[in-house]
């Protein structure tokens, strides 16, 4: 189906350095490939190749063969090419074009264009197939990014690609949803569609993939068949800066014991929004020195509760930070939440201006910046714009200035999602490294390897409630 | 029996483009309070029409709050207080009446399926490209706020424009921290946008057939003719001297 | 790359950041829409002010064809459907002259692009002076019929139109509009410099 030989690409701006390096790479039909590999290895534009927007939408320079179903791809115009390639990509949020979900679905056919009769037709074959009758006709703005990722997805399948090419499809997935788009993807697969997935996190394709295609700065490191891969040994993947099959096991023990001394004391807190009640008299404290998860399905209150308790949102109930009952402004004072969208938390002109924003520059504020940059292994870019950091790096950014806050509440949402296996250990052992400090860390997490690894106890929210409060055994 | 005629109808985008464009010359031609009331009245009986009776109660409001605006003004104005402030109250007041009818024909025309208003701008003999800055504008305009919110509530943990002495007393800085993410993530979002929308075949050429059928019925014209016919009896009434 | 008049991808990024520039242009009004003189003298140039960051990323980023026609437009399509016909006719026809000023090289020039930039934020200026006027006779008629009597109804729009039209104010506006915008231009290039060139994203 895709017969990549030779191809190397370099991007024009220069600005990203993932070009890709004397790329050989052979598909069949029907075969489900993952591109693995650390930020930054060329997974991406290896997909961007194969869609065509590498070099028709980001302009580069292309060299090499690439035949797809034994034509010359690299002749097609990207209009053309994307009938037979689908793409999906990361974000849900930034990929729709319409605002209802009917009209999305319909959106490539429209432009292929198909008669209106076989459009419809297939809008009612793929809901079918996918599940997801409930969600035609609805507007997309208030869909969850889960719903938005199938409409996505369902777009790109009425167009019957031959091949479908997805990057980190499951970056902003709940694991529900994440169940749901491995289901999906082993059915798309049994129906002859080939598949290539670049992911970090692939253990929900564990069953249905073909091959592993590992990828280290551009090039194409190894390939391994199923079960080759599923030999690969934890330490050897994590070598390799990927994360594992299988999250590591763990288990949640007794009930976690509250203390009048622990530093974070939540009592009685509901919260309505919108008329609906999203947390419903929650209770529970948390300690310094210890991390707790805070886990359960999308829209059990978590991002909520956090947000309460570090003062964004009203709410009924009290919290008590080291010991003392704060209003809400004050909770902002006293806390640090970190948001999972990078973007809308860097604002200053370099790394190292980022520690004094809203502050004055002292000598010492600059001291404990450079100490932290260099804990965090930033030290060599505290002279860059923060927007040209990667992913990683601007975790690990807004990581260094919580911790140079002097506040003895941290909170994370989602900090890990869309980190490969290297950063995502990295983060671990930071957020170890506060704790041991004796911060106070909340880690709002969907993901499993990151529970297994870092977290002291889990609180788990449902339905705006408490479930339980575990602590962690390993 | 009729009520569930009435659910059923839903206008085509054109109908909407149509009112917009009389709401317009209405408001520009009838000048009397009076025939203003009617003008809205006529408004608020066509959303009642096609089923929108949950925005009667919003836009009643708006009205109200609109001529207390202007009632406050004029009274200020008569008592010679603030000239400056007053006559600004009182045109607000008096135009943002007004404006309403327009602005709630347009708000219906954006709430219409993207697909049903790229196909009607394709029927009007308008350019794809017109059809596509609709649809994005219509996508994006919505998720401003969105994004802005999400700024401030970072901000506040960084010491950023918290509270209203601190934001005034630093403001260049805070615009400038609110307005580079602004901008960067703006950059950022149409970036990716445009590229699944490349991928998906939308492009300036090439023909397109729309997956919704528009059709411009019996019904469309009875509510622009309704619309026209108050318009034009309010405004002759006015030049008759009886309104 | 070598295309003179914008891409899709371009394309995209012009009407997004020109929808910000409106929404920015929208929330500085608001604090200030209660009165006169600070809506006719200062509103205009701060919109202008603070859009220049945003106008110089998008000549950086998009120096085409149609980057000129999108901003203005897409402002007067928000006075469109407002009620304000003319303004936004106004608009539509500074869209067309704001291109044909950068028409030959414009882009490679480092003072002519301030003009279109300047034009649009000086044209908002006069447009509220156009709304005000247009609804002439329904103010005067709301006045009475408020309660005030014809001939103070008659004196205040008087009094409002000898502000709005007397020379002196005009060009106080004018004036104003234009140097804020020019500020604003000027406090673009050195954020391209501070922000968007370190940034990655010209």
């Amino acid at each position: 189906m895709i017969e990549l030989k030779n191809v190397s690409f370099s991007y024009a701006n220069n600005c990203e350095n993932s070009g890709l390096r004397r790329i050989d790479l052979t598909v069949k039909k029907g075969e489900l490939i993952i591109l693995a590999g650390k930020s930054g290895c060329g997974k991406t534009t290896l997909t961007r190749v194969l869609n065509g927007l590498c070099p028709q939408f980001y302009p580069g320079n292309l060299t090499g063969s690439y035949s797809l179903d034994g034509q010359d791809a690299l002749k097609m115009p990207i209009h053309q090419l994307g009938t037979m390639v689908g793409s999906v990509f990361q974000d849900p949020r930034s990929q729709f074009f319409t605002t209802n979900t009917t009209d999305e679905i319909a959106l490539g056919m429209e432009n292929i264009p198909l008669e209106r009769a076989v459009m419809q037709e297939r809008v009612k074959a793929v809901c079918a197939q996918m599940n997801i009758d409930r969600l035609l006709d609805r507007r997309i703005f208030p869909l969850s990014s889960g719903e938005k990722q199938l409409i996505a997805i369902a777009s790109i399948c009425a167009m019957e690609p031959k091949v479908i090419v997805m990057d980190e499809p499951s970056a902003n997935l709940d694991s529900d949803a994440m169940v749901r788009l491995g289901t999906l993807l082993y059915r798309l697969k049994a129906a002859g569609h080939t598949i290539i997935l670049s992911e970090h996190r692939f253990h929900y394709v564990r069953d249905s993939f073909d091959r592993l295609v590992f990828m280290e700065n551009g090039a194409i490191s190894a390939i391994y068949d199923h079960n080759e891969a599923l030999r690969l040994k934890r330490e050897q993947l994590a070598g390799m800066g990927l994360r594992p099959f299988e999250a590591p096991a763990f288990q949640v023990g007794g009930a976690f014991q509250s203390k009048p001394e622990d530093t974070l004391q939540v009592s009685e807190i509901s919260c309505m929004l919108d008329g609906r009640q999203i947390l419903e008299e929650v209770s529970f404290s948390a300690r310094s020195g210890k991390i707790l998860a805070i886990a359960g399905p999308n829209g059990a209150g978590k991002s909520t509760l956090c947000r309460t308790i570090t003062g964004l949102y009203r709410a009924m109930g009290t919290v008590q930070i080291d010991g003392e009952y704060l209003k809400r402004k004050k909770r902002t004072n006293h806390s640090f939440f970190v948001q999972q969208d990078s973007d809308y938390q860097l604002y200053a002109p370099t790394v190292l201006d980022e520690f004094w924003i809203g502050k004055k520059e002292t000598p010492a504020r600059k001291e404990t910046a450079l100490a932290k940059l260099k804990e965090m292994g930033l030290d060599a870019f505290q002279n860059r714009h923060p927007a040209s950091l990667s992913g990683g790096q601007k975790q690990r950014l807004l990581l260094a200035i919580a911790a140079a806050s002097s506040r003895s509440l941290l909170v994370f949402d989602e900090p890990t999602s869309g980190l490969d296996g290297y950063n995502m250990r990295l983060t671990v052992q930071l957020f170890k490294q506060l704790a041991k400090e004796g911060k106070c860390l909340l880690l709002i997490t969907h993901d499993m390897d990151l529970i297994a690894e870092a977290a002291d106890c889990v609180l788990y929210l449902e339905q705006g409630k408490v479930r339980y409060h575990r602590n962690v055994l390993r | 029996m009729e009520k569930r005629k009435q659910s059923y109808f839903r206008p085509d985008p054109r109908t909407w483009l149509l009112l917009c464009l009389l709401g317009i010359a209405s408001i520009l031609l009838v000048h009397s309070e009076i025939g203003g009331l009617c003008l809205f009245l006529g408004c608020l009986l066509i959303h009642l029409l096609t089923g929108k009776a949950n925005k009667i109660l919003p836009y009643a409001l708006y009205y109200l709050v609109f001529y207390g605006i202007g009632w406050a003004g004029v009274r200020l104005l008569d008592s010679n207080v603030a000239f400056s402030v007053s006559s600004m109250l009182s045109s607000i007041g008096i135009v943002g009446r007004k404006i309403l009818i327009p602005l709630s024909f347009a708000t219906a025309l954006a709430g219409e399926a993207t697909g049903s208003l790229m196909a009607a701008l394709q029927a009007m003999r308008f350019p794809k490209a017109v059809g596509i800055a609709v649809a994005v504008v219509l996508r994006f305009f919505p998720t401003i706020s969105g994004e802005y919110r999400a700024i401030r509530s970072s901000q506040r943990f960084r010491g950023i424009g918290v509270g209203v002495v601190h934001t005034l007393t630093h403001l260049p800085s805070t615009v400038e921290y609110i307005l580079i993410p602004l901008i960067l993530r703006t950059t950022k979002v149409a970036e990716e946008l445009s590229a699944s929308m490349t991928v998906r075949g939308v492009r300036f050429s090439g023909e397109t057939i729309s997956y919704r059928p528009i059709h411009f019925s019996w019904k469309d014209g009875a509510l622009c003719v309704f619309m026209a016919v108050i318009a034009g009896a309010v405004f002759v009434l006015e030049k008759g001297g009886v309104l | 790359m070598k295309e003179k008049v914008l891409g899709l991808k371009e394309f995209v990024i012009v009407l997004l950041l020109a929808c910000v520039e409106t929404a920015i242009a929208i929330v500085v009004a608001m604090p200030f829409a209660a009165n006169l003189q600070l809506v006719y003298f200062l509103v205009p140039g701060l919109a202008g002010l603070i859009n220049g960051i945003i106008y110089v990323l998008l000549i950086k980023k998009c120096p085409k064809i149609g980057t000129q026609f999108i901003i203005p437009m897409i402002y007067g399509l928000y006075f469109l459907f407002t009620g304000s016909v003319y303004v936004f006719a106004f608009f539509a026809i500074l869209a067309v002259v704001n291109e044909l000023i950068m028409l030959g090289g414009g882009y490679r020039s480092k003072i002519r692009p301030a003009i279109p930039h300047a034009l649009t934020w000086m044209l908002n200026s006069m447009g509220s002076t156009l709304t005000m006027l247009l609804f002439r006779d329904s103010l005067v008629q709301s006045y009475v019929a408020m309660g005030m009597d014809a001939a103070s109804a008659d004196a205040a729009i008087a009094s409002l139109e000898g502000f709005w039209l007397a020379p002196q104010n005009i060009a106080i506006a004018l004036v104003a509009a234009a140097a804020l915008s020019i500020a604003g231009y000027a406090l673009g290039m050195k954020m391209l410099g501070k922000h968007f060139k370190p940034a990655g994203v010209v």
